[in-house]
C-alpha cells in the first residue's frame, strides 16, 4: 500500500464507522405532511397541521361487502364490538340507533343550553300554549311514536329543534339499523384511532386490529373488508415505497453490477466501483439524520439516484486505465475533469438546501454530501485499495465508435436547434398544462384507493370539504362567540342560495356567554308551573304529565355550563375537535361550507359582514397555492443551482466558449424531456423538477468528458468507453425506477433516463471532437 | 288478496281515532287516503289540522304548516314496517308483507281479516299488531295496537267523489 494514501484510508474507515453509528439510530418518517413543514402563511400552516394530526387524519372509513344486507348488518354490529375491544380506537360507530342513544342523551341532558330557541319569552303561557298545540298535532302524525316518548320531559320540543339544526344534509343511509351505502351493497362503519395520524406504527397496528377483528368473525369467503382513510393511505404508501425501493434497488443494482462485470471481466473493479456509491449513500443519509433529526422515506428513495451518478465516477477512472498503469497515474489525467463533474453536481445540489420544502432540502443534503464523499473516495480511497498496476484493460462491449456517426452529424446540428426551438414553442403554447397543481398527486396513493375513499365518504355524507370559514381568536370563548355571529351570516347566505349548508363549532359547544344567557331565560319552578297550567287549559293532556319537564328546567337552571368534556363519549366530540382547535397562538374555529354556488360571492359577503377574525378559505385552492409556491421556489433554486454550476465551470474551464459548449447538451436535453413529458400528458411535479437538476448534473459530466482533449486515438477510445459504461449504468438504474408503481419514483426514473439519453446523444453530436491530436 | 291486487288506484275518506296514554281524550283525525299502483300512498289529514303524508317508493314526505320534511323509509325500520302494513296490503303484495310480519289471514273473500305481527325484534318492542279488515277488494279498517297500550283505529268510509 502506498504510504501517501494510508491516512486517507484510515480516515475513510473511521468516517464510515461514524456514519454507520448515526445511520443505525436514524428515524425514518413517511408521511407526506412531514415534507411540507414551515409555511409562513397561516392558512397553509393550518392545512398542514390538519393533515398531520387533525381528527380527520385519525378517522378510518370501514365497509363490508359481498353478502346479503341482513348478513352484512349483523357482521357490522359484531365488527364494531370486536374493534372496540382492541382499545386502539377512541370511537367506533356503525349507525346502530342503540349507540346513537348516547348522542341523544347528551343533547337531551344539555338541551336548554344548546337550543337556540331558548329565550325569555319561550316559557310564557302563550308560547307554551303554541308548543303544546304543536305537540298535539305531532302525536297524530307519523312522528307520533317519538313525540310520545319525549313529550313529558320536553314539551317545548328543544331536542327536535337541536336535531333539526344539527342535521347535515342527507345523513348516511340506514338499512337494518346500521349504516349502509345507498345501493345496499356495503355496510359502513367509522372508527377514530387513539393514535395521531402521523404515528404510522400505531396506525399500522390499528389497521391490523381491524383486519384481525374482521377475520375473527368467521364470515363467508365472499365477504370483503374495505378500509380507507388517511391512516390507510399513509401506511400503504410506506409499504409501497419500501417494497418498491427494495425491489427496484435490487433490480438496478443487479443490472449495474452485471454490466460492470461484463466490462471489467474481473470482480475486484466491480466491488471497488460500488465503494464510492455506498460510502456516499451512507454519509448522505447520516448527514440528513444529523441535520433534520429524521430521514424521509422519499429522500431514501432518492438515494437510488446516487447510484446513477456516483457509480459513474469509478467508471471514468477504471475504463481509462491503460494496461500496466496504476490508478494514481490514471487519476492525474482524469481527475481535473472528474473533479469538475463532482463539483458541478455538489453545487447544483447545495442550492436545494435553501428550499422550505423539507423533502427538497433533505435531498439537497443527501446529494451534496453523498456526491462529495463518492468523489473523495474515488480520488483518495480507490487508488489506496488497489495500488497494483492493472493487468488487463476493460472490454469494449459496444462498437467503440458508436458515437462517431453522431459527431459526423455536427454539420447538421441545425436540425437539433430547429427541434429545440420547436419544442420551446410547443412548451410556450402548452405552458398551462406543464405543471401539476394537485397536492394529492405528490402522494404515492393509487387512484383506485382515492376513488374508494371518495365513495365511502360520500356514502357517509362526509365528503371532503373544500370551502371553509376560519375563525381565529385569542381564546376558545372568543372563537365560539365569533362562530355564533357567523351562524347568522351563513344562515342568510343559505337563504340567498349561496350555499346549501354549513357546520359550526358553536353548534356543539355554544359560548359560555350564550349558554349563561339561555340559562338565565329559564323561569323558576313556580313561574313555569303557573304558565304551564294556563297553557294546557282546554287541552286533553293527562294531569301530572309534565312533571319531568318542570324538574329538568329546574335542574338546568341550577346546573353547570356545557364543557367540551361533557361531549366526550359522543360523536359530537369528534365533530367539535375537528372544528375547534387550539393553535400555536390562540384558538381556531372551522366552519365547513357545503354546496357553495359561488366562492367569490361567499367571500365578498363574509367580508361585508364586517366579522373580524373570520376568513373564507378555499382548501383546494390553498393546497394548490402551497404546491405552486414550493414549485416557484424550487424553480428559483434550480436557476440558482444552474448559476452555481456555471460559476464552477468557469472556474474549472476558464474559457467562456467551452463553458457554453458543455452547458448546451444538458440544457437542450432538459427542454426535450419536458416537451416529451408534456406531450405525453404527464404533469410535472416537484420530483420531476429535482430529477431535471440531476439530468443537468449527469448530462454535464458527459459533455465534460466529451470535451476532453486527447493525445492519441487510444485515449479517445478509452474516454468513449467510460461514457458508454456511464450511460448504460444510468439507463439501467433509472430505467428500473421508471417501472415503479410509486408516482414519485416513476417520475424520477423516467425523467432521468430520458434526460441522460438525450444528454449523451447531444453531447456526442455537439461537443465531441473529431480530431484526436492537437 | 288477489282482489286487492287488481285495483290500480283508489281514493277514499277516512276517520282515524287515536287513543294515546298521554291524553285524556282520543285524538280524531279526518281526511282522505289514496293509493296509486304500484307504490304511492297518500294520507291527507284535513281536520283538525292540515297535514300531507306521501310515501312514494322509498321517500316519505311530510308536509304541514311548518314546512316539508323528507325521509327515506329504509333508514327507519319502524316507519318502513308501518308504511308497508298499509301499502303492501293495498297492493295485495303478500311477499312484501311477509318480509316484515307474521301473517294471519282469516275469513272469506267477501269479508276478510288480515292480522300482522312484526318479525323484527326492534319493531316488536313497539308494535304488537296491525289488524286490517276488508270486503272483497275494499279495505275497511286498519287497527294498530302498540305494546305500550296505545291504539289507533282508522275507518275507511268509501270513495271520495
Amino acid at each position: 500500500m502506498s504510504a501517501a494514501f494510508r491516512p486517507a484510508l484510515i480516515l475513510w474507515v473511521v468516517f464510515l464507522l461514524a456514519c454507520g453509528a448515526v445511520v443505525t439510530r436514524m428515524t425514518v418518517t413517511t408521511d407526506l405532511a412531514a415534507l411540507l413543514s414551515g409555511s409562513a402563511i397561516p392558512a397553509q400552516e393550518l392545512l398542514i397541521a390538519q393533515l398531520r394530526d387533525g381528527v380527520a387524519a385519525r378517522l378510518l372509513l370501514i365497509a363490508i361487502e359481498g353478502a346479503d344486507p341482513e348478513t352484512l348488518a349483523e357482521a357490522s354490529g359484531r365488527l364494531t364490538e370486536a374493534i372496540q375491544t382492541s382499545n386502539l380506537f377512541g370511537y367506533v360507530h356503525n349507525g346502530d340507533p342503540a349507540k346513537l342513544k348516547i348522542e341523544r342523551d347528551v343533547l337531551m341532558r344539555h338541551r336548554y343550553v344548546l337550543s337556540s330557541a331558548v329565550a325569555a319569552d319561550h316559557f310564557t303561557a302563550p308560547a307554551l300554549r303554541a308548543s303544546l298545540e304543536r305537540q298535539m298535532e305531532l302525536l297524530g302524525s307519523p312522528a307520533g311514536a317519538v313525540t310520545k316518548a319525549l313529550l313529558p320531559a320536553d314539551p317545548t320540543g328543544e331536542l327536535a329543534h337541536i336535531l333539526s339544526e344539527l342535521s347535515m344534509g342527507d345523513g348516511p343511509s340506514v338499512l337494518h339499523g346500521v349504516w349502509f351505502s345507498r345501493d345496499g351493497s356495503r355496510a359502513q362503519l367509522i372508527a377514530e384511532t387513539r393514535a395521531a395520524g402521523f404515528d404510522l406504527d400505531q396506525q399500522g397496528s390499528a389497521l391490523t386490529a381491524v383486519r384481525k377483528a374482521f377475520a375473527s368473525l368467521g364470515l363467508p369467503e365472499s365477504v370483503r373488508l374495505l378500509i380507507s382513510g388517511p391512516g390507510v393511505f399513509a401506511v400503504d404508501s410506506r409499504a409501497t415505497i419500501e417494497r418498491d425501493s427494495w425491489r427496484l434497488s435490487a433490480v438496478a443494482g443487479t443490472l449495474v453490477v452485471g454490466l460492470l462485470l461484463t466490462i471489467y471481466r474481473s470482480v475486484s473493479p466491480v466491488l471497488l466501483s460500488l465503494l464510492p456509491v455506498l460510502s456516499g449513500l451512507l454519509a448522505g443519509v447520516a448527514a440528513v439524520q444529523i441535520v433534520f433529526g429524521s430521514v424521509h422515506g422519499i429522500t431514501l428513495g432518492f438515494g437510488a439516484t446516487l447510484i446513477g451518478e456516483a457509480v459513474d465516477y469509478p467508471a471514468y477512472l477504471f475504463t481509462q486505465v491503460m494496461t500496466g498503469e496504476r490508478f494514481q497515474e490514471t487519476l492525474s489525467r482524469v481527475w481535473p475533469t472528474l473533479r469538475l463533474a463532482v463539483l458541478t453536481t455538489v453545487f447544483g445540489a447545495l442550492t436545494m438546501l435553501l428550499s422550505s420544502f423539507t423533502g427538497l432540502s433533505q435531498l439537497g443534503v443527501l446529494s451534496a454530501v453523498g456526491v462529495s464523499v463518492a468523489g473523495l473516495v474515488t480520488r483518495w480511497v480507490l487508488p489506496a485499495l488497489s495500488p497494483q498496476p492493472m493487468k488487463s484493460s476493460a472490454r469494449e462491449i459496444l462498437p467503440l465508435n458508436w458515437t462517431r456517426p453522431l459527431a459526423d452529424l455536427r454539420s447538421a446540428s441545425w436540425v437539433i436547434w430547429v427541434l429545440c426551438f420547436g419544442a420551446m414553442g410547443l412548451l410556450t403554447v402548452k405552458h398551462q398544462s406543464i405543471w401539476d397543481h394537485d397536492l394529492a398527486n405528490l402522494s404515492p396513493v393509487s387512484q383506485s384507493a382515492k376513488d374508494l375513499d371518495a365513495q365511502l365518504r360520500a356514502e357517509l355524507g362526509a365528503p371532503d370539504v373544500r370551502y371553509v370559514v376560519v375563525v381565529r381568536g385569542p381564546d376558545q370563548e372568543q372563537v365560539l362567540t365569533t362562530s355564533e355571529h357567523l351562524a347568522l351570516v351563513l344562515h342568510r347566505m343559505t337563504q340567498d342560495g349561496l350555499l346549501t349548508g354549513y357546520d359550526l363549532p358553536s353548534r356543539y359547544l355554544p359560548s359560555r356567554e350564550t349558554q349563561s344567557r339561555r340559562l338565565a331565560a329559564l323561569p323558576d319552578r313556580a313561574q313555569l308551573a303557573a304558565a304551564l297550567t294556563r297553557a294546557r287549559d282546554g287541552l286533553s293532556f293527562r294531569s301530572g304529565l309534565f312533571e319531568p319537564f318542570l324538574r329538568d328546567v329546574e335542574q338546568a337552571r341550577a346546573g353547570k355550563l356545557l364543557e367540551s368534556d361533557d361531549l366526550r363519549e359522543s360523536a359530537f366530540s369528534i365533530k367539535l375537535r375537528a372544528l375547534l382547535l387550539s393553535g400555536k397562538d390562540g384558538w381556531i374555529g372551522l366552519a365547513p361550507l357545503r354546496g357553495v354556488s359561488s366562492s367569490t360571492a361567499v367571500a365578498d359577503r363574509l367580508a361585508q359582514s364586517g366579522l373580524s377574525g373570520a376568513r373564507f378559505l378555499d382548501l383546494k385552492g390553498e393546497a394548490e397555492r402551497l404546491v405552486d409556491g414550493y414549485r416557484r421556489e424550487s424553480l428559483r433554486f434550480t436557476a440558482a443551482g444552474f448559476l452555481a454550476i456555471t460559476a464552477v465551470l468557469w472556474w474549472g474551464l476558464r474559457n467562456p466558449g467551452r463553458v457554453g459548449r458543455v452547458l448546451v447538451p444538458p440544457v437542450v436535453a432538459v427542454i426535450f424531456v419536458v416537451t416529451i413529458l408534456t406531450v405525453a400528458g404527464e404533469r410535472l411535479s416537484l420530483f420531476h423538477l429535482v430529477s431535471l437538476l440531476l439530468v443537468i448534473g449527469i448530462g454535464l459530466n458527459y459533455a465534460l468528458f466529451f470535451d476532453r482533449r486527447f493525445t492519441d486515438e487510444a485515449e479517445r477510445r478509452r474516454n468513449l468507453l467510460s461514457l458508454t459504461v456511464c450511460i448504460l449504468s444510468t439507463l439501467s438504474a433509472f430505467g428500473a425506477l421508471a417501472f415503479s408503481h410509486t408516482a414519485v419514483l416513476h417520475a424520477i426514473g423516467l425523467t432521468v433516463s430520458l434526460g441522460a439519453f438525450f444528454s449523451m446523444m447531444l453531447s456526442a453530436a455537439l461537443v465531441q471532437r473529431r480530431e484526436t491530436i492537437r | 288478496m288477489e282482489l286487492m291486487a287488481q285495483v290500480t288506484s283508489r281514493q277514499e275518506s277516512f276517520t282515524e281515532t287515536k287513543i294515546v296514554g298521554v291524553l285524556t281524550r282520543p285524538l280524531v283525525l279526518k281526511g282522505t287516503l289514496s293509493y296509486v299502483r304500484p307504490d304511492r300512498v297518500e294520507k291527507h289529514v284535513l281536520a283538525p289540522y292540515d297535514e300531507h303524508v306521501v310515501v312514494h317508493g322509498d321517500q316519505l314526505t311530510l308536509a304541514n304548516r311548518e314546512g316539508t320534511k323528507r325521509v327515506n323509509v329504509r333508514s327507519h325500520p319502524l316507519i318502513w314496517s308501518f308504511v308497508e302494513a298499509i301499502r303492501a296490503s293495498l297492493a295485495g303484495d303478500l311477499t312484501t308483507l311477509g318480509r316484515f310480519y307474521y301473517i294471519d289471514l282469516q275469513g272469506t273473500r267477501d269479508s276478510w281479516i288480515l292480522i300482522l305481527r312484526p318479525l323484527d325484534r326492534q319493531a316488536a318492542e313497539y308494535l304488537s299488531s296491525v289488524r286490517l279488515s276488508g270486503h272483497g277488494n275494499r279495505l275497511v279498517s286498519v287497527e294498530i295496537q302498540e305494546t305500550g297500550g296505545d291504539r289507533s283505529v282508522m275507518l275507511i268510509q268509501g270513495h271520495v267523489s
